[in-house]
């Protein structure tokens, strides 16, 4: 992807691709190329960043790289290991390591199970020595973090609210103190306190014990708040990769572009006009009807499409350090 | 506009028997919504905004306890499940489990116009997959033969507002309806919100943390802050001048998408009371940096003002 990747990264994809297949008649089945060629890195205390269109690949590339799904060609190295080829036993010993916390709080949560013992749960397996009263400090500790108190540990999941749910999930996957931890989504349900409170705590525990973070999300800002390098995927593929600052200052692919542009804005106390978001919400161009073979996958969208955007797929080509764009005319982009 | 609110909701509380003592997911909710108007809703998390709009649909688990009136212009109250249902929708904040998970999305749809407006099944079909193509979907056909777990949370979220609109209703109720929507797709379903609001006059109840969103398609904004309206008031005048301390504090805690990057997130300190807490005074008063010691025990009135702006506030901040 690009040449200034260290020695050895907590973690790396390579040419990972996903395939799903998915219902088309009553038995026929359609094959989906979820994820396509995807290649990234990431170092201890680093978070990157990881943006896209809905049902571009993200939670799919999230699932691939813990082998929560099956990975169809590439390889993920945790620590320099391929984990892909780990058996039963290794994948078990490593998972208390690389944690994610699912976009889906409800579902990912098992509503038999009171909120106290789906936190200690971690606890009994990787932590069998510790006695009963230090557990129960440990959750109460953890549950003050995420902003929910004492009387949620006897609870069940269907009694909280969707941003209550979600943070019982983070709660639960920072049990195990992991040295990866993928947030799917981990905030989109939360209020804005909560979700500053959430993404501080996450900025601490990665300077606490350099975790390392993916970090999935539509909301723009806090990615940039959070992120060192943000991955933009779009149809599977990877379109641009750079470091935060270079992705929100000067973005050169064009559906980058168009998903800074649309980022609705709040309007602020004291402000003349009320309602500026409004203005700044371009209609996104419809897609194409079907599913893009061969290509750009944004052509249909593109204001710069040409020829040879329909001919060859465009790969990741640098664009500046630590940056790089897939798009054929990258150089028509200047920021 | 209209002779009345198409939905009027008076008095409204939630509650469920807990362990130590009730649990008040919803206090004290009064608010109106009138045709082709969009309100918005946010508050803190776990304040009752979910449990307010199952109520609103008459779905609420068996052990709730419901006090207050509800009243929707085209159903009387009490009216049979299915009059609701096609003239109130609601997009649920979890679409997973809001789809059933054994049927293809092409059935699933088409079930609810087949079902409300006996459209035969083929012409059913048609305007499914026209729907997704309108909230964005990019292979709409395909779509339709899919099963739920077979599409992204986004897609998901998409088919449910597409479901809901299929009907026409009168009413919709979205529940964070674009949480899982990257923001060009967002527009674009906002975009198509707002003009069945103008062409259609369908009302919206609109839930959503994200403040960005409520002011881009809400005329009216309701705060509600530990299952209370605390503040109501026309959404440029919200942002403009907020006069409850937690509405301010909200719109403060809300990043800025643009300039420096601050070192740590703002939040707002401590914590909202707890559903099962009871308190004498002001529920904000923990928090405030306006309280005095009368917030600690005397419940402020809500005070309605002429423009109709409302809060429940001892210490409210200047107009
Ligand atoms: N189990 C499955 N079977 C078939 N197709 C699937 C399955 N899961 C996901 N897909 C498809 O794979 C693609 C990528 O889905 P994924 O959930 O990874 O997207 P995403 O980027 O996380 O989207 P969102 O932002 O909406 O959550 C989508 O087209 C989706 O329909
Ligand atoms: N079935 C239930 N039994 C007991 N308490 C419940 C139940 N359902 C919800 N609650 C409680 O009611 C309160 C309000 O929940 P609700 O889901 O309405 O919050 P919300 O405002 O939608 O929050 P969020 O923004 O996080 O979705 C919460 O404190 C929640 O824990
Ligand atoms: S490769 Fe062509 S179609 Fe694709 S983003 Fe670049 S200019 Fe647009
Ligand atoms: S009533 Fe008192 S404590 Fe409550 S918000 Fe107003 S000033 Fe603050
Ligand atoms: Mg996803
Ligand atoms: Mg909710």
């Amino acid at each position: 992807m690009n040449a200034a990747v260290p020695p050895s990264p907590l973690l790396e994809a390579r040419a990972l691709r996903v395939e799903y297949h998915a219902a088309r008649g009553l038995v026929a089945r359609e094959r989906v190329i979820a994820v396509d060629d995807v290649g990234f890195s990431l170092e201890p205390g680093e978070t990157l960043g990881l943006v896209g269109e809905s049902g571009s690949g993200k939670s799919t590339l999230a699932r691939a790289i813990l082998r929560l799904v099956p990975v169809a060609a590439g390889e993920v190295l945790w620590r320099g290991e391929d984990l892909l080829r780990w058996d039963r036993r290794r994948l078990r010993e490593r998972r208390r390591g690389m944690q994610i916390v699912f976009q889906d709080p409800f579902a990912s949560l098992d509503p038999r199970m009171a909120v106290v013992e789906t936190l200690e749960e971690p606890l009994r397996i990787f932590e069998s020595g510790l006695g009963r009263r230090e557990r129960r400090a440990r959750v109460l500790r953890m549950l003050e973090r995420v902003g929910l108190g004492a009387d949620a540990m006897h609870r069940y999941p269907h009694e909280f609210s969707g941003g209550q749910c979600q943070r019982i999930g983070i709660a639960r996957a920072m049990m195990s103190a992991p040295e990866l931890l993928v947030c799917d989504e981990p905030v989109s349900a939360l209020d804005v306190s909560i979700q500053g409170q959430i993404v501080n705590l996450l900025a601490d525990l990665q300077r606490e014990s350099r975790i390392a973070l993916l970090f999935i999300s539509h909301n723009l800002t806090v990615v940039r708040h959070l992120s060192h390098r943000v991955l933009v995927m779009y149809r599977g593929r990877l379109v641009e990769t750079a470091t935060r600052e270079a992705l929100f200052a000067a973005p050169r692919h064009p559906y980058t572009r168009a998903l800074l542009a649309a980022v609705p804005r709040v309007p602020r106390p004291g402000a003349a006009s009320a309602d500026p978001s409004r203005a700044a919400m371009p209609l996104a161009p419809d897609g194409p009807a079907g599913p893009v073979v061969g290509g750009c996958a944004y052509r249909a969208r593109c204001p710069f499409a040409a020829a040879i955007c329909a001919a060859r797929t465009p790969e990741l080509e640098p664009a500046g350090p630590d940056h790089a764009v897939a798009c054929h005319r990258r150089e028509a982009q200047t920021p | 506009m209209s002779d009345g609110p198409i939905l009027a909701v008076e008095r409204l509380r939630v509650a469920y028997p807990g362990r130590g003592g009730s649990i008040e997911a919803v206090r004290d909710v009064s608010l109106s919504v009138g045709a082709g108007e969009c309100v918005g809703i946010v508050g803190e998390s776990g304040s009752g905004k979910t449990q307010l709009c199952l109520a609103l649909m008459g779905l609420l688990p068996p052990g709730a306890r419901i006090e207050g009136a509800v009243r929707f212009a085209g159903a009387p109250d009490g009216a049979p499940r299915a009059v609701r249902g096609e003239r109130i929708a609601m997009v649920f904040q979890d679409p997973q489990t809001a789809l059933t998970p054994h049927l293809r999305i092409g059935s699933q749809m088409a079930e609810v116009l087949v079902h409300h407006r006996r459209v035969p099944g083929s012409q059913a079909r048609e305007a499914a997959r026209s729907m997704l193509a309108r909230v964005g979907i990019p292979d709409p056909a395909g779509c339709l033969r899919r099963y739920p777990h077979e599409l992204s949370g986004g897609m998901r979220q998409r088919v449910l507002i597409a479901m809901c609109l299929l009907c026409a209703p009168q009413l919709l109720i979205a529940d964070e309806p674009t949480t899982a929507l990257d923001v060009t797709v967002q527009a674009q379903v906002l975009e198509l919100l707002a003009r069945l609001r103008r062409e259609q006059r369908m009302a919206i109840l609109l839930v959503s943390h994200d403040l960005a969103v409520v002011a881009g398609l809400a005329a009216r904004i309701v705060v509600m802050y530990a299952g209370r309206v605390v503040e109501e008031a026309p959404a440029d005048a919200l942002f403009r001048s907020p006069r409850h301390p937690y509405t301010a504090a909200l719109i403060a805690c809300a990043p800025n998408a643009d300039g420096p990057i601050p070192a740590r997130m703002a939040t707002l300190p401590g914590q909202p009371p707890g559903a099962a807490e009871r308190f004498a005074g002001c529920p904000f008063v923990a928090r405030c940096d306006r309280s005095s010691d009368r917030c600690r025990h005397e419940p402020p009135a809500m005070v309605t003002l002429d423009d109709g702006r409302r809060f429940a506030c001892h210490e409210p901040l200047p107009a």
